[in-house]
């Protein structure tokens, strides 16, 4: 068992370090690059790196940060309220309609944040329909507007972790709380949320990392975040060097956080019994409650989804290119690569979450994990330059270039940036499945893969699911990395969408969009209906 | 007759095995159909990859020799300087990329040359009361009489940029700076959104002035929105320095790349990029200025009037583009 222990750890250990590697080869090119420059002394080199660095700390840096700090701080704060309130009504409660506002309050998440910002500027202008309509005008192209649009587009991640947790909350604990004369409120505050709370903040924790490395979304409204500096320093300065020093500091703030979420998770830990039979059970509201409670949900998803939606439609269908067989190529390409990602990205973060857990949540489960969940935190362009820096490297060793010949550069890519979002959904999975199941386990001397198939696979179902409807969502989005490892000639719906809508071209933008989100709906739709199969089945 | 079947046969078949790979910051539809138009005529086939043009550049640099890439096209003159600068590009001589470019409009050591022009102008809000004699030149708008009548787009967009190291290279640094500040003194509101949103806040009311680019109208009075052609038909041009300088012109470019083992087809895919056909094409679909003096604009864009261009050397500008971005963080014009 020891050196079986050994060799699967070896396994996460190999993984995790691929994933780390290109986000640190950004700064072993940095520091290369550095070296050279002195053992050359070639002054020149580090003058201009300096130069633009104090240039940076002198006129931008705090500028950029405060900017940052506001957006995150609110977003945050707006997600957490939207996504948690939701979440345990859709959980604990039947109310009108809340079997398909279960799923669909997920879609917004489908919106790429930038067009979500493009489609409000359009629906909020000078003599739109909002305007014609309430008679009043508001301005989105300010740091309010971000908060909006990341509040909107990012919420669905806490929704989604509030809910699985919520969802498999112990009944016991629901009639504990009954029997001491609390009121459902009371019990959803003072016991609910609690115990929800890990799942929660790993919610919270992917939507600030989202929100710190958003460039598209703050820079058409016109705010300053800290990744716009990063692109700022690279594409205006054109100093790349400069821009992986920046890119060094936000890893940093990354990990500090990551660390202090790790520590306080430490602090309250309490896994509790997973007998299917006693999860929490709906309760019926009454009808005025009801009302209330779907008209909430409703209004959620209509600013964040139906409303966009029918703009997109509005724009898009009247599209000639729908009728078009390159169209529904680019869709198919984007169909094949989100979902190929999505699969491998949820086994691979499958083994590290399974590596983590049998070192029995000790500081090498913390780390192994952590490291490879970084890559989600930096701006995607950054990782895709330190991709292009390896492939180069190897193509250099072979002689060939790598780069456009293939996807598989690419879909490694994307594995790098979305890992976080599938760990955070399988290891949220994990910390709800006691550790006296696994003592069990192990008393059986199994092997490890028998462990992984027939002991947890069957617990953690729904986590997988989670997972591969994230990542698609955040892969058939995605934007820098596609735009910059694509094979040639080989385009998908986001870039096209974010091509048109750079050029300012916003309608014809709408059908790439709106193809993203039916898309994603098709694959909400789809793990739905095999979630219930086996249900019957079982 | 058999060897020349042979030998008919065989020359087809390196024709359509022949490839050009291009690297491109342009994602326009006009570019695409090009594209097509090109391999239907030679019956080389064309991969191509469209990115950001830093980025393409990086990857330039990273592949070295070993890149794939043929061509490297990009809007902006400051991208293709610094595609020069950084050693991706190969020189390509050529008599009749010369004699159908102007000199100012083509990189000294012929490294790119350029397919279409825009001009960075002045759009004023035809509906409203403005003094015809107030706003003439670029220099104007830093004008104290102007305050909160201008709306101008972000410092970091690429015709902002290249707009501030015009007036460098035309009134020194100094003078440069102090513009900067006295238009960011003027401005109605802080900078935000893209060219359309000048326009649509110039003409609800919000200021009678708003620095554009001529590609933008165009696409606004071509619109599928109506509301967005109502926009762009409110839109008056005052083309600036009419009376000194002319008024600033930006370039998209073309260049063979270092790495290029195609030479021979990329060379002939730049001269098919200047042909009058293709050029037509660029201003019809696009509403750019062709590059070649000899090509009508299309109407939508000799609609926006006749005008006297800056004919200083585009690449004179982009030496300037790094001070135009140092000025403005320091004056504090995001």
């Amino acid at each position: 068992m020891r050196d079986k222990t050994k060799a699967i750890k070896a396994l996460g250990l190999f993984i995790a370090f691929l994933v780390v590697v290109p986000v640190i080869s950004i700064f072993i090119e940095f520091g290369s690059y550095l070296f050279e420059a002195f053992a050359s002394s070639d002054e020149s080199r580090l003058a201009q790196i300096s130069g633009n660095l104090s240039h940076f700390f002198e006129f931008l840096f705090f500028r950029f940060v405060k900017d940052t700090f506001i957006v995150a701080f609110f977003v945050l704060i707006i997600c957490y309220i939207l996504g948690v309130s939701t979440a345990y009504l859709i959980s604990n409660y039947n109310f009108y309609l809340s079997k398909i506002l279960e799923n669909l309050l997920i879609l917004p998440l489908a919106i790429p944040a930038y067009i979500l910002a493009f489609v409000y500027v359009g629906i909020m202008d000078y003599g739109a329909e909002f305007e014609s309509i309430f008679g009043f005008r508001i301005d989105i192209f300010n740091i309010y507007g971000v908060i909006f649009v990341l509040s909107v587009s990012l919420y669905p991640y806490v929704y989604l972790f509030a809910k699985s947790a919520f969802k498999s909350e112990s009944m016991a604990i629901y009639e504990v709380g009954k029997i001491h004369g609390y009121s459902e409120f009371k019990i959803f505050y003072k016991v609910s949320i609690k115990i929800a709370m890990p799942s929660i903040i790993a919610g919270l924790m992917l939507v600030l990392m989202e929100v710190l490395s958003d460039y598209g979304a703050s820079a058409y409204l016109g705010v300053d975040t800290f990744s716009a500096g990063i692109f700022k320093t690279w594409y205006d300065l054109g100093d790349p060097y400069s821009s992986s020093a920046l890119s060094a500091i936000l890893m940093l703030c990354v990990f500090a956080l990551m660390y202090v979420e790790y520590k306080e998770r430490q602090k309250s830990k309490f896994s509790f019994n997973q007998d299917i039979s006693e999860f929490i059970q709906k309760r019926d509201l009454s009808k005025f409650k009801s009302i209330i409670a779907t008209l909430y949900c409703f209004m959620i998803l209509f600013i964040g989804f139906i409303l966009p939606f029918i703009w997109l439609g509005y724009w898009g269908l009247k599209d000639y290119k729908l009728f078009e067989i390159d169209f529904y190529i680019l869709s198919l390409n984007s169909l094949i690569l989100a979902g190929i990602t999505g699969l491998v990205t949820t086994i691979l973060a499958f083994i590290l979450c399974f590596v983590a857990r049998i070192s029995k949540g000790g500081k090498f489960g913390f780390w192994i994990l952590k490291a490879s969940s970084v890559g989600y935190a930096i701006p995607g362009a950054a990782i895709g330059v330190s991709l292009m820096i390896a492939a180069a490297f190897i193509g250099e060793i072979f002689n060939v270039a790598i780069l456009g010949i293939s996807f598989s550069v690419l879909i490694f890519a994307y594995v790098v940036r979305f890992l976080a979002t599938a760990i955070y959904s399988i290891d949220g999975g994990f910390a709800k499945i006691h550790t006296s199941i696994d003592e069990a386990g192990y008393m059986l001397r199994p092997s490890y893969f028998i462990l992984m198939i027939k002991l947890y696979m069957p617990l953690l179902k729904q986590f997988f699911l989670l997972s591969f409807l994230v990542v698609f969502i955040d892969t058939i989005k995605e934007l820098p990395l596609t735009r910059m490892l694509s094979p040639f000639s080989f385009e998908t719906l986001s870039v096209k969408a974010f091509w048109y809508a750079t050029d300012e071209r916003i309608y014809d933008s709408a059908l790439p969009s709106l193809m993203i989100v039916v898309l994603s709906l098709f694959v909400l739709i789809f793990t739905h209906i095999f979630i219930k199969a086996k249900r019957a089945r079982n | 007759m058999r060897k020349i079947i042979i030998a008919a046969l065989l020359s087809a078949t390196t024709l359509v095995s022949a490839e050009l790979n291009i690297y491109s910051a342009r994602h326009y539809d006009a570019d695409f159909e090009i594209y097509k138009k090109f391999e239907a005529q030679t019956g080389i086939k064309i991969n191509h990859t469209t990115a950001r043009a830093p980025e393409l550049i990086k990857r330039l640099q990273l592949e070295g020799k070993n890149s794939p890439a043929d061509i490297f096209i990009t809007a902006d003159v400051s991208n293709l300087t610094e595609a020069k600068n950084a050693n991706v590009l190969s020189p390509v001589d050529s008599k009749f990329l010369k004699d159908t470019i102007a000199p100012n409009l083509r990189d000294k050591d012929d490294m790119w040359f350029a397919i279409t022009k825009r001009a960075r102008i002045i759009a004023y809000d035809k509906n409203a009361k403005i003094d015809p004699n107030l706003v003439k030149n670029y220099e104007d708008l830093a004008k104290p009489e102007l305050k909160g009548k201008i709306l101008v787009r972000s410092a970091t967009a690429p015709y902002s940029k290249t707009l501030l190291a015009s007036i460098i290279a035309n009134d020194g640094k100094e003078e440069a700076k102090k513009w900067a500040k006295g238009v960011l003194d003027n401005l109605a509101m802080p900078p935000k959104g893209g060219d359309r949103d000048q326009a649509r806040q110039m003409v609800s009311g919000v200021a009678p002035y708003a620095v554009m680019n001529t590609y933008y109208i165009g696409l606004l009075r071509t619109s599928k929105n109506p509301k967005d052609v109502e926009v762009g038909n409110s839109i008056g041009i005052i083309f600036p320095n009419q009376d000194g300088r002319g008024a600033h012109i930006n370039v998209s470019g073309i260049a063979m790349t270092a790495s290029s083992k195609n030479q021979e087809a990329a060379k002939k895919f730049m001269e098919f990029m200047l042909s009058k056909e293709v050029q037509s094409m660029l201003t019809n679909i696009n509403y750019e200025y062709p590059a070649r003096s000899d090509v009508e604009p299309s109407d939508v864009v000799k609609s926006f009037g006749k005008f006297k261009e800056d004919s200083i050397e585009v690449s004179k500008i982009a030496d300037n583009v790094k001070d135009a971005v140092l000025i403005y963080d320091e004056v504090g014009f995001r």
